[in-house]
């Protein structure tokens, strides 16, 4: 991982920001717009370049960065012009387009529920509100006509400082991102009992043996015992023996030894194996919490593939070996929304409860506030 | 992505949070019209879905993704007021111009 210069960032916030003073909407100056616009695109692709040398090798991995820069230059395009154009109407269009564009980055970091909501939300529901509201709201202007727009649409308030500061603050935060910085779970070394929380709070060992429906144990001890006894057979961890069995055999079939042994000894065997790996995957714990889950994933197929590999008495070839591993991750797999969700209930249902009530005051407050009527004040001084 | 994220590619998906962020609050201060002030709000929110989710990936839980859930939840409502209060102050002065609200005069 390489040292960005500080220099380099600074000059490409400079260029950033000159660009963008540039493409302000300011009476008459249609050729600057396009100058800065061509300044700001070859600001940023020339920044994204010199990122670029400091990659590390990522190779299979890079394809995905190519969604990356694409998606990204679209949410930067659409955000320069949702502030910089002159009609009102289109800004919002813009926006819906920074939306989509930021809908894809998400689901290229595997937030499939977020993306969907936000394209949903936003864009329809908060987005076609403001086209509304900006119908309702707008005064008449000619459509081929620019100088017929309204003066606050079509010139800057302060653009100067405004640029000024923004990129200022741009810097200074793209700075503290790009710098070396040690590892969340290293910083707290003199801390060992927060340091404790944040290994306990990653699911990389949760997520081994436990499915994941997963009742707080305060809930567990309030029911009645036949309730628990209900809800605990609901919750118990889902054995990972089955699918694994019947890989087994089916790779079996393929031997000429027609007796194999007896399907319960197989069954403890292999789940004898899953939970050992899992002690042994403990020591995981120290990890960031994606390294630790492929570390334990990699221990789980090495236990269950020299099972195998004893019951058919011979070593897996790549592709059964292949698709043991695809066994385990899909055993392993939990879907994103399913986290999500347990998540917001587990971790903050206080904070759900409140959102709720959020979302109702500020329904009670618009109704209210759509429907005062309002006197002309305009009626005399026009 | 295997859910392993180099710290510098991380700062790429905080660059773009960051640069989002930034150009929201520029047009925020820039724009005049009380309507197109608002939904620059709205672009600095998505500058910070972007960089919650990618903090989300880089730690391998999924707290980022729910708090996504709740900066959702107060863009919506704030969308929801501030347009009610726009449409109201539209019907007093016919104007959008932030400006004509510039003496705080009721």
């Amino acid at each position: 991982m390489g040292h960005v210069s500080s220099f380099s960032l600074f000059a490409a916030t400079v260029l950033g920001a000159i660009a963008l003073l540039m493409m302000m909407p300011r009476p008459g100056g249609v050729a600057l717009r396009r100058i800065g616009a061509v300044l700001g695109a070859a600001t940023l692709g020339g920044f994204w370049l010199w990122l670029a040398r400091f990659l590390p090798d990522l190779g299979a991995n890079a394809t995905p960065f190519a969604y990356y820069y694409v998606f990204s230059a679209i949410a930067i395009i659409g955000g320069v012009r949702v502030i910089t154009h002159t009609r009102p109407v289109y800004s919002p269009l813009w926006f819906v387009m920074v939306i989509l564009a930021s809908a894809g980055l998400l689901l290229v970091l595997a937030a499939e529920f977020i993306a969907f909501a936000l394209v949903i939300i936003y864009g329809g529901a908060i987005l076609v509100t403001y086209v509304f509201v900006i119908m309702l709201a707008s005064q008449a202007t000619e459509a081929s006509d620019d100088s017929t727009a309204p003066a606050y649409d079509r010139i800057a308030r302060e653009p100067l400082a405004a640029t000024v500061v923004g990129f200022l603050l741009l810097a200074m935060l793209l700075h503290m991102a790009t710098i070396e910085r040690p590892s969340s779970l290293e910083r707290l070394e003199d801390r060992p009992e927060a340091r404790l929380r944040v290994v306990a709070d990653s699911d990389s060992i949760i997520e081994l043996t436990t499915l994941p429906r997963r009742a707080p144990a305060r809930v567990l001890e309030r029911l009645r015992p036949e309730d628990r006894e209900h809800l605990a057979a609901e919750f118990e961890p889902a054995s990972p023996v089955k699918p694994l069995a019947a890989l087994l055999s089916e790779l079996g079939d393929d031997d000429e030894a027609d007796d194999g042994p007896d399907a319960d000894d197989v069954a403890t065997d292999l789940l004898e194996a899953w939970e050992e790996a899992g002690r042994t995957a403990a020591e995981y714990e120290d990890e960031l919490p994606h390294t630790a889950r492929r570390a334990v994933a990699e221990t789980l197929l090495e236990a269950v593939e020299q099972r195998f590999s004893a019951y058919l008495d011979r070593p897996l070839e790549p592709a059964e070996r292949a698709r043991l591993a695809k066994a385990i991750a899909d055993h392993r797999r939990v879907d994103n929304i399913e986290r999500i969700g347990l998540d917001l209930f587990e971790g903050n249902p206080l904070g759900l409860e409140l959102a709720g009530v959020i979302l109702l005051v500020a329904l009670i407050g618009a109704v209210l506030i759509a429907r005062q009527r309002v006197t002309d004040e305009t009626g005399a001084g026009g | 992505m295997t859910g392993e994220m180099p710290s510098l590619v991380l700062s790429h998906f905080l660059l773009t949070g960051a640069v989002l962020f930034a150009l929201g609050l520029i047009g925020f201060v820039t724009r005049r019209n009380l309507i197109i002030m608002f939904l620059c709000t709205e672009l600095m929110f998505q500058g910070v879905v972007v960089t919650l989710v990618a903090f989300a990936f880089y730690h391998g839980n999924l707290e980022g993704q729910s708090f996504v859930i709740f900066v959702l939840t107060i863009a919506a409502a704030e969308a929801a007021l501030a347009l009610a209060l726009v449409v109201l102050l539209f019907r007093r002065r016919r104007t959008l111009d932030a400006a004509a609200w510039a003496d705080l005069r009721g």
